[in-house]
């Protein structure tokens, strides 16, 4: 059996455990959770929803990028925050980055999460080139 | 060439790339057929139901794509209304529930499509009463699912429930 495609770039964090940045299959992309990490550091940008979440789009935007797929290839993403009082502020950048596309989402406020974040936030996304 | 390649997406390189490589391949002495067409890329779906709540934020309510669709978390808000239906954790799932089903029905799936459920709790006390108005709404079909207790859900709800569904019918191959 061929292994799974995985996905690996140096334009967003590294795993911070056993896991991979996303895994490919049936043209679909499975993207983990990202954090507020600066790609090649282990700093979190981290002061202020907006930039959290600017950041941690940016990094899933380099993963989906390494995969073939772009923001507005997403169908579905889940929103954990550290404090749902930071949903609005969220949103707005959330709204920005993906502009006209909307994907599906479930939002949630975690008890806690890796780092330290402010928040973290994972997708699918089709991947349409054939 | 070069600056005509940089006006195109990096799919449209990618397709052209694969189309040299394929052209390369039948000079050297490959079969004379012409390559076949590039499929075109599968739209996303965006799912609407005026029968279910209205987002409370940039999302939508569900996108398909192929035969998979996926159902943003609804929370116990009834169409028609601001206000949670959230007095007991049974009527709170069933609200759910009910907003999902009409989602899913505004895609063409009915609660028997749904291969995946997460079920998001404000109180994990809650597991037994929610899962009997759940057990109830799926009948005998029993989707895989992962259950925790949120720290907080959106609008302060007992419950969130998000789901992937099927499309099984034709026009809807992988």
């Amino acid at each position: 059996m061929e292994p799974f495609e995985t996905i690996q770039t140096e334009q967003a964090p590294a795993a911070i455990g056993p896991y991979s940045q996303a895994v490919v299959h049936g043209g679909l992309v499975f993207c983990s959770g990202q954090i507020p990490l600066i790609p090649g550091t282990k700093e979190l940008r981290n002061g202020s929803i907006e930039e959290a979440t600017e950041q941690v789009l940016s990094n899933l935007k380099a993963v989906l990028a390494a995969a073939g797929c772009a923001p507005e290839d997403v169908l579905k993403t889940t929103v954990y925050l550290q404090d749902l009082d930071d949903f609005q502020g969220m949103n707005a950048v959330f709204g920005k980055f993906f502009g006209a596309h909307k994907p599906a989402r479930a939002a949630i406020q975690a008890a806690k999460l890796p780092a330290g974040a402010r928040v973290e936030i994972e997708c699918i996304a089709a991947r349409r080139a054939t | 060439m070069i600056r005509d390649a940089r006006r195109h997406s990096p799919r449209a390189v990618l397709a052209c790339a694969a189309l040299l490589a394929c052209l390369g391949c039948e000079g050297d002495g490959g079969a004379a057929t012409a390559p076949p067409p590039p499929k075109p890329a599968r739209p996303l779906e965006v799912i609407r139901s005026a029968q279910a709540p209205a987002p409370i934020g940039p999302y939508s309510q569900a996108l398909a794509y192929g035969q998979l669709v996926f159902c943003s978390g609804q929370l116990p808000m009834p169409a028609d209304s601001k206000e949670l239906k959230d007095a007991t954790i049974e009527e709170a799932t069933a609200q759910a529930l009910e907003n999902l089903k009409a989602v899913l029905a505004a895609a063409g799936c009915a609660p028997g499509d749904v291969v995946k459920t997460t079920v998001f709790l404000r109180d994990l006390d809650d597991f037994q009463g929610m899962n009997a108005v759940y057990a109830r709404f799926f009948g005998e079909h029993k989707p895989a699912r992962s259950t925790v207790q949120a720290a907080r859900l959106p609008a302060g709800a007992r419950v969130e429930i998000e789901c992937i569904a099927v499309r099984r019918g034709e026009g809807h191959e992988p």
